[in-house]
């Protein structure tokens, strides 16, 4: 018999090989696109559902786990929590004890030129800006107050500050430029020196002390504080600003409210889920904000005389 | 002796199978690919008609069963969409909120069945985008 060689069986391997493999590559890709698909689709699902719990939030105090709002279960709310922030040491739902410095009112990062607000004295009150006559003390009353702006050492903020207060006799305002570092040209600021400060939410760069005079040129802080605003200048990603009561409530006071800045915002979180997919929402929102024109405006309610 | 030998026959069978199996799997891979890529464009028009219901003033908002109007209907096969606006209901509203309840569905027909995407979610008053 003849030796026969041939090339047709190792061909054969070859191409079956090949189109195995472009077989599987595709079937691959089609499960792999439906999964996809699928876990995209429920995701919409829970942020839908998410935003809802945002949406009854924003009405009114919500505070639910399972909440059923839907009769359709392809989507629910798992979870909305609802706080108000700051909450004051010694109050009804603070966790913080009276005896403690209140903790650090967080904003959420600033955008270059976004004014931040932060009320001194209780926004919700309707006698301000007399601050007693009540069962408490409104207005946070120390001659301390701590502000902390800023997240990086290359990309670095200046601030404008603008406290109102209140002289007995009309509401005034005084402004600081404050400057971490030399700009050209120059920005005739206030030279500060930073260094790193760790609050709970973010960690920041510059922190300076209203009321303490050690610094050159000084802080004062004057009496019938009513709210602070701050702009952040020169930086270009957003960086967060805060600000903390100066001092610790003693823990024979009475009420923790002259020592500690008000309740002023809220921070509303919303779960949403769909099978096994979550998404959750946090939203700020504080109360009665003066929009940030109005630091370029002027409006008087009767004439202006130059 | 003629015949077959045990190599080519062994050969033959895994040849047979491995066509076999691609003529089985691959429409079935080709109409899955289909069917996920309808349910992305189906997703994608639900969100924008919620996007679109948030923009609108909340006084505008007119309890309601709507037809969607979306372009992007025509890519998918014998596609309606509806949008339903209702009063958020008692049993969940208890404080009486001016909150409507907004349920988007998006359907069309894959290999003659019905396939369905359909987002809820609530729209009030001073809410999101208002």
């Amino acid at each position: 018999m003849k030796n026969q060689r041939g090339q047709v069986i190792l061909l054969l391997i070859v191409i079956m090989t090949v189109a195995l493999a472009i077989g599987l590559s595709v079937v691959q890709k089609s499960l792999v696109d439906v999964s996809t698909a699928s876990k995209v689709e429920q995701s919409s699902r829970a942020f839908s559902a998410a935003e809802a719990g945002i949406e009854k939030a924003l009405t009114g105090t919500v505070n639910c786990t399972d909440c059923q709002y839907f009769s359709d279960t392809s989507s629910t709310i798992k979870q909305i929590n609802t706080n108000s922030i700051p909450c004051v040491p010694g109050t009804t739902g603070c966790a913080q004890e009276a005896g403690v410095r209140q903790v650090a009112f967080e904003y959420p990062p600033l955008a270059k030129e976004e004014v931040a607000q932060v009320w001194l004295a209780d926004p919700t009150a309707t006698n301000l800006p007399v601050c007693t006559g009540g069962t408490y003390n409104i207005c946070y009353t120390q001659s301390r107050l701590d502000v902390y702006w800023g997240n990086s050492s290359i990309d670095k903020a200046a601030i404008e500050l603008t406290l109102v207060y209140y002289d007995g006799v009309k509401y005034t305002s005084r402004k600081w430029y404050l400057d971490q570092t030399t700009r050209d040209p120059v920005n005739g600021f206030r030279q500060v020196s930073c260094s790193s400060t760790t609050l709970i939410s973010y960690i920041y760069q510059c922190k300076v002390t209203l009321g303490d005079n050690s610094y050159a040129g000084g802080f004062p802080l004057p009496t019938g504080l009513m709210l602070i605003r701050a702009r952040l200048l020169y930086n270009n990603t957003s960086q967060p600003f805060a600000v903390q009561a100066g001092v610790a409530c003693p823990a024979a006071a009475g009420s923790c409210t002259a020592y500690s800045l008000p309740p002023q915002a809220r921070m509303i979180t919303s779960t949403g889920t769909s099978g096994e997919t979550q998404r959750k929402i946090q939203v700020f929102q504080e109360y009665k904000v003066a929009p940030p024109y109005f630091d370029y405006a002027i409006f008087s309610a009767g004439e202006i005389k130059k | 002796m003629k015949g077959f030998s045990l190599i080519e026959m062994l050969l033959v069978v895994v040849t047979v199978s491995t066509i076999v199996f691609l003529l089985a799997s691959l429409p079935n891979a080709f109409l899955l690919m289909t069917k996920s890529k309808h349910l992305s464009l189906a997703r994608e028009i639900a969100s924008k008609q919620i996007e679109d219901i948030r923009a609108t003033a909340f006084v505008n908002l007119i309890n309601d069963t709507t037809e969607i109007s979306d372009i992007r209907l025509n890519q998918l096969p014998d596609a309606a969409g509806a949008k339903i606006i209702a009063d958020c209901e008692a049993a969940v509203c208890t404080n009486e909120e001016n909150i409507k309840q907004v349920t988007v569905t998006v359907s069309w027909k894959d290999n003659n069945q019905l396939q369905s995407v359909s987002l809820n979610t609530f729209v009030g008053e001073g809410g999101i985008n208002q």
